[in-house]
């Protein structure tokens, strides 16, 4: 998206007065340290974590540092269970005992405390529409200026689910995350069923990817609900990267989390699928 | 219940000496047209004086002027900027008609006219107009402004308490208000969007404008709907002598003019077109020729004098923007008017203008990433309009002006439409609205006394939302509420259907105050007042207008904005009228600005009003000018020291905090001056601080990306903005020189050399947070345009 952003502002401002950027110095305001949370709990097992750090002033080139003192749990409302999250040095997560997994339609409340502050937050897992394990592979003639020539690969899905529903969609390939940068969206998508298809069976294609014989695309889907939907949508546009006169107003993300605390924490149904592209 | 108090002693005011004024002794009326000797336009604004009983009359926006006088002989004085003065002597013994031409005056003879007595030069002083600017047409086509293009909007915003929005941006802040406050007419039909090319420049063909004027405020009762100004463009009406045809081949863009008489003395029309070529050019690359990047825009008009006392006007307006790679994504954007207008003479006394009015904005953003992904997605704001104007000439000392006006809005704020088979299920649009608007006003101009003059008027304003559309219920009946300080999009609980036909009706009285006290023949204090109700709000999702914007009516929750504005200002005149100078301090306040909270989600919402903040706004400054109209040297200088504020609940902690485009000090000096017959030069500077921003306090690591933490909305400034342009025009008359060959048909053309941007100063079009190449976080500045030059070349057959 950026480049194509960037395409039509170069179509606009050709010449040598073309648009330029520089580094400037600007005013302090006062800043003080946030607690940043980010955390999961997955119907994959073991797969749930939270990761605890802190904030950094605007011009620090420090590491973020990791939080490993503080007090994690997580309530399972519908059954009154508490799950204690613990420090794992290695992983620098904290995390549950081995072989937990979250419930599909349950509502999880995390609690974190920290320096006697409680923060707390509260994600509801909804379950993932059907997505049909086969992926379809399709080869595509190059288009100018992009994207150029290859396979591109389409996935069925039926979506049984009443509205609204929210989906964090990502995707890579040869085992890592696309670093593919003429994706128009990146490579995360949020979808929302409210403008998809519903109740009936439906196709996707990956937008403007381009794949190679041989390569192996992975796709993961995640259920989230409105709440951290919103932290999403917030975070893939202030970090979007547009240019000029198509960013958004700046603007702190909203979060679950209570007391100052940045971040997210969310409740998520995981459905996973990969194909490799054959001659 | 204050502005009801205030509405109703207005009505009884102007009852009372409307009927003081109407019965007074009997009078005879001199009437009829002041028009430009030269092609028959008709001259708005030009004095009618009567030196012996010290009064006269201002010629209305169609040329017409109207004075009753008790029976005698009088010398009678017709003058207009930059044109000769005429004084006839006339006997009344019955009412009269009498068509002027005024001639323009002539090059040489501008350093010894003397000025003292011309009446048009006591304007700013006289007349009973404050925070009301002109400026010549001509001296526009003087001012150096990018690439050469005659740009009325960029003109305006060297004057003070006009600002833009941001660099190459035609949008305005006017007074503090919100770019959505200025009411921008083009032959009485509004333009929603004014911008070509995200901004750079303003749909106005320069080729194609007659006149303009600008009310930062004591808006007269006439006017409405927008909280800041109104931009009342008038476009020419086409030689009526002579068929002529001009243009200009520029850098950017080419323009044609072509007008002429339909039958002469009853009629003449005006075609006029502009296009840009850059997109041409790409198409001899097969790298480029896929790429969409041009404007075009075609002015049309038409007059006809049916008998002595009708009139008929057709004018039409429309331009289009296109720019994007039509293999893969585009957008672009159109407005379209037509208005079709009959003036009306009932008697030499009372004048009419009706109207039928057409206005279309439309904006369209295509995508087409992969065959089940190619859509347009849409949204457009369209407008039929009728009213009716009167002016009633009761005595030079009073006139009354009424009208009456009904507006039928439809609001597509977003459809998407399938640009293949196999996108068809991604076909959806929010729901469309519609709402009509009402208009009822009355205006009375009093010169109850030689020293005083007072114009105030009423406007009464009725909109209401039309049915047949499914309205959202919130929880607890809010639209948004408040969770950890911060706003969130309200949460929808049920939806209602509601039946077609009105509902949800918000109406409210308009009360307009201009008074002028002389204190001398070269100085004047001069007050105002106006209370203005706007129903339509402008969406802007992004930064900068980028046309994506969408407008919304107001309806059961995004309540009209309502604006006050109160004025008050010291006048006077130097040098025997030759120089004009004032000082304007104003305050103004606003009620329910939609304030777009924090990460809204814009982006195809049907109720948007989950989205958006009810707030408020405050602005105040002083103002001072001081201009030179006539002689070798023309120019001015604008000075403005001004604040501006916003604030709405669960934004910046509650607090009031500085409206993005608010700048401390905005100052403009403007200078044109001609060396010889055949050549100028003029230059212009600007100085003002820099806009607000929402500054980066720290940094945090979330999904993989870096996230930047942000301090206290618009705390900080980003660096003073400056910029000076020049450029010289070099006049020849072909015609006069050559006998042969093509360039003995061209009566004029000029030259016009410009440099933009003289000293290349990096202003700040927008602020990023990214990594340097140190990988330190840093702050950086996009800039436009440093040190442009260019060449346009007029001509005139």
């Amino acid at each position: 998206m950026k480049r194509i952003l960037y395409s039509i502002l170069g179509l606009l401002f050709v010449g040598s007065w073309l648009s330029c950027t520089e580094k400037i110095d600007t005013g302090n305001l006062p800043y003080s340290q946030r607690l940043v949370v980010e955390g999961m709990i997955s119907t994959e097992t073991d797969s749930s974590y939270i990761q605890l750090s802190t904030t950094l002033p605007y011009s620090s080139v420090e590491a973020y540092p990791n939080v490993t003192d503080a007090s994690v749990s997580v309530l399972d409302s519908n059954t009154q269970t508490k799950i204690v999250f613990t420090y794992d040095p290695q992983k620098k997560t904290y995390r549950p005992i081995a072989g937990f997994k979250g419930d599909t339609a349950h509502r999880y409340i995390l609690s974190i405390v920290k320096d006697s502050i409680t923060y707390t937050a509260s994600s509801y897992l909804y379950p993932m529409f059907q997505v049909d394990t086969n992926l379809i592979q399709k080869y595509v003639e190059a288009q100018f200026p992009f994207p150029p020539a290859g396979y591109t690969v389409i996935y069925n899905y039926f979506d049984a689910r009443p509205l609204t529903r929210y989906t964090l969609y990502s995707y890579g390939f040869n085992g890592k995350k696309s670093d593919y940068k003429d994706s128009a969206f990146s490579n995360q998508v949020l979808f929302n069923n409210s403008a998809t298809v519903r109740n009936a069976p439906a196709s996707f294609e990956i937008p403007l990817l381009r794949l190679d014989t041989g390569d192996v695309v992975y796709m993961t889907f995640k259920s989230i609900d409105e709440q951290v939907n919103r932290y999403f949508a917030g975070l893939f546009s202030q970090t979007s990267g547009a240019p000029g006169p198509f960013k958004v107003p700046p603007a702190n993300l909203p979060t679950n989390l209570s007391n100052g605390a940045l971040g997210y924490f969310m409740a998520t149904d995981v459905v996973r699928r990969h194909k490799k592209i054959v001659p | 219940m204050l502005s009801s108090r205030i509405s109703r002693y207005f009505l009884l005011l102007l009852f009372h000496c409307i009927a003081l004024t109407a019965f007074s002794q009997k009078k005879h009326t001199l009437s009829g047209s002041i028009t430009d000797a030269k092609n028959g336009e008709e001259i708005i604004g030009a004095t009618v004086y009567i030196p012996q009983l010290g009064l006269g009359a201002i010629s209305n926006a169609y040329g017409y002027y109207s004075v009753s006088l008790p029976p005698g002989k009088y010398n009678v004085e017709f003058s207009y900027v930059g044109y000769d003065k005429i004084t006839r002597e006339i006997d009344f013994n019955s009412d009269t008609r009498l068509a002027i031409e005024l001639k323009e005056t002539h090059r040489e003879l501008k350093e010894v006219t003397v000025t003292a007595d011309r009446e048009e030069q006591k304007a700013n002083v006289q007349q009973n107009k404050m925070s009301v600017v002109k400026i010549d047409i001509k001296q526009v086509r003087k001012i150096p402004i990018l690439l050469g293009e005659v740009d009325v909007i960029k003109a305006l915003q060297l004057l003070p308490g006009i600002q833009a929005a941001g660099d190459g941006n035609t949008l305005s802040v006017i007074r503090g208000g919100n770019i959505d406050h200025n009411l921008v007419l083009l032959d009485e039909a509004v333009v929603y969007n004014p911008s070509h090319v995200v901004g750079i420049f303003s749909v106005f063909n320069g080729d194609a404008i007659k006149d303009f004027e600008i009310y930062k405020g004591g808006i007269p009762a006439q006017y409405g709907g927008r909280l800041s100004s109104v931009l009342d463009i008038r476009m020419k009406d086409g030689n009526s002598k002579q068929f002529e045809t001009s243009g200009g081949i520029g850098l950017l863009s080419s323009r044609l003019n072509f007008e002429g008489p339909i039958k002469k003395g009853k009629g003449s029309f005006i075609v006029s077109g502009r296009r840009t070529y850059f997109d041409l050019f790409l198409k001899f690359s097969d790298k480029t020729k896929n790429t969409q990047a041009y404007f075009y825009d075609l002015n049309v008009k038409a007059n006809y004098n049916i008998s002595a006392k009708d009139k008929l006007f057709l004018s039409g307006y429309f331009g289009q923007d296109r720019l994007g790679l039509s293999t893969l994504l585009g957008f672009g954007w159109n407005n379209t008017t037509a208005t079709a207008r009959w003036n009306h003479l009932f008697n030499s006394r009372l004048f009419s203008n009706t109207s039928f009015i057409f206005s279309n904005y439309n904006y369209d953003f295509d995508l087409l990433i992969s065959p089940s992904l190619s859509f347009r997605r849409n949204n457009f704001i369209r407008d039929y309009s009728l009213k009716s104007d009167y002016n009633y000439y009761i005595s030079p000392k009073s006139t009354l002006k009424f009208g009456v006006s009904f507006t039928h809005h439809t609001f597509q704020p977003g459809r998407r439409i399938a640009l293949n088979d196999l996108s068809n299920n991604l076909e959806a649009s929010l729901q469309e609205k519609r709402a009509l608007e009402q208009n009822y006003y009355i205006n009375h101009t009093l010169k109850p006394s030689s020293f005083i003059t007072l114009d105030y008027g009423i406007r009464y304003s009725i909109f209401s939302s039309l049915g047949g559309i499914r309205e959202y219920q919130y929880q607890n009946n809010q639209t948004t509420y408040m969770r950890d300080g911060v706003v969130m999009p309200g949460i929808v609980t049920s939806t209602r259907e509601i039946a077609s036909g009105l509902y949800n009706t918000y109406q409210g009285f308009e009360p307009r105050l201009n008074i002028t006290f002389l204190l001398n023949s070269e100085s004047s204090i001069k007050a105002s007042y106006n209370k203005t109700y706007q129903y339509l709000h402008l969406i802007q999702s992004t930064t900068s207008s980028t046309g994506q914007e969408f407008w919304i009516p107001s309806d059961r929750y995004i309540k009209p904005q309502i604006g006050e504005q109160y004025a008050m200002g010291y006048f006077r005149n130097f040098m025997n009228n030759k120089i004009e100078a004032s000082v304007e301090v104003y305050q103004k306040t606003m009620q329910n600005t939609p304030e777009i909270i924090d990460n809204a989600n814009l982006d195809f919402t049907d109720n948007i009003e989950s989205q958006i903040k009810l707030g408020q706004g405050r602005a105040m400054g002083i103002e001072f000018f001081i201009r030179k109209q006539s002689g070798r040297t023309t120019g001015w200088i604008g000075y403005t020291l001004a604040k501006s504020e916003r604030k709405a609940d669960g934004i910046n902690n509650n607090e009031w905090y500085a409206y993005r485009f608010d700048r401390r000090h905005y100052l403009t000096a403007v200078i044109s001056h001609e060396l010889t017959e055949n050549l100028s030069i003029s230059g212009n500077f600007i100085y003002a601080t820099g806009n607000a921003y929402t500054g980066a306090i720290g940094q945090y690591e979330s999904g993989g990306k870096t996230v930047t933490l942000y301090g206290a909305r618009n705390s900080l400034r980003v660096p003073d903005y400056h910029r000076m342009d020049v450029s010289l025009i070099w006049k020849r008359e072909p015609a006069k020189i050559y006998t042969s060959g093509y360039r003995k048909y061209i009566k004029e053309s000029n030259w016009v050399f410009s440099i933009y941007n003289v000293y290349g100063r990096k202003n700040v079009y927008s602020i990023d947070y990214m990594n340097d190449t140190n990988n330190v976080p840093s702050v950086f500045k996009t800039y436009l345009f440093t040190f442009v030059p260019s060449v346009t070349y007029n001509f005139k057959f």
